[in-house]
């Protein structure tokens, strides 16, 4: 399951960062305005780098936790659920 | 002499407009992105209100809240790509009116470009149309210039104040025409720049 979902946000981190680039560098190449594509760039890779970096630790967070208890997942379901009411 | 890729200006052309789409055109774009990102930012409020009650409490709630934040930030991730890439396609398409030809840059998605050029001399009519109550409105709509023989339409798509585009675009095409037919008017016409 913790392989499964790592490869999944890998492949989405990699699509992140593939489209970034592409975007990035288009717009660098062809704007005419180079001073306002420049500025653009800074800040969409401010932004995108924190988006980025945000779920970067959630997910850190997520495996963490489903390694220490991997049933975790099962515990949605109230007659698996030891600690149901 | 301004240049920059697909567009070098000659050293007597004179740039009168570098038109892009109206802002509207590309606000209507973003519309669905924020409805996404206001139903996305709901649907978690809501998840995160129902799973901290005592019940889930007990259970592993900030398990739950992890992926629920983990898949938020992914849809945000995606949305600001996709809302950059709606900009840059805005910002790459582009309508450039020079003393001497008109220059389209149209980007049609990342890798595919298309750049055409018209001469004045080709025009035969221009025609700005206005269409529905937001273009009134805000005054933004098309400038079709019927070119001769297979050059076929050349089109401003969704463009602020057509009507003083096309008013500029027959006030060149009348110029070159005069050029054209009387060429010592160009001669005599410099004359007078370099006296100035």
């Amino acid at each position: 399951m913790l392989i499964i979902a790592s490869a999944l946000y890998f492949l989405f981190v990699i699509f992140v960062i593939l489209s970034s680039a592409i975007v990035v560098w288009h717009l660098f190449k062809y704007s005419m305005d180079k001073k306002l594509a420049k500025i653009t760039i800074v800040v969409f890779l401010i932004i995108t780098f924190i988006l980025l970096t945000t779920s970067l630790f959630i997910f850190f967070d997520v495996a963490k936790s489903f390694k220490k208890n991997p049933n975790q997942i099962e515990y949605y379901n109230q007659d698996t659920n030891p600690y149901s009411l | 002499m301004k240049q920059f890729k697909h567009f070098t200006a000659n050293s007597n052309e004179k740039i009168y407009m570098i038109v892009h789409r109206h802002w509207f055109n590309i606000f209507r774009q973003y519309i669905p992105i924020i409805l996404l990102l206001t139903f996305t930012t709901i649907v978690i409020i809501i998840l995160l209100v129902l799973t901290t009650n005592e019940e889930s409490a007990i259970n592993n709630s900030s398990f739950n809240n992890s992926i629920l934040y983990l898949i938020g930030i992914a849809v945000y991730l995606i949305a600001w790509i996709y809302g950059f890439f709606i900009w840059v396609d805005y910002h790459l398409d582009i309508w450039i009116v020079t003393s001497s030809r008109i220059v389209n840059i149209e980007q049609k998605g990342f890798f595919s470009r298309t750049v055409s050029e018209l001469d004045y001399s080709h025009i035969q009519d221009v025609t700005s149309d206005i269409e529905g109550i937001l273009h009134t409105a805000l005054n933004y709509g098309d400038v079709n210039i019927q070119t001769a023989g297979t050059h076929g339409h050349f089109i401003f798509r969704n463009i602020p104040k057509p009507e003083k585009m096309k008013t500029l675009v027959m006030h060149l095409h009348r110029q070159a025409l005069t050029k054209k037919t009387h060429p010592t008017y160009t001669q005599k016409e410099k004359e007078i720049q370099k006296n100035d």
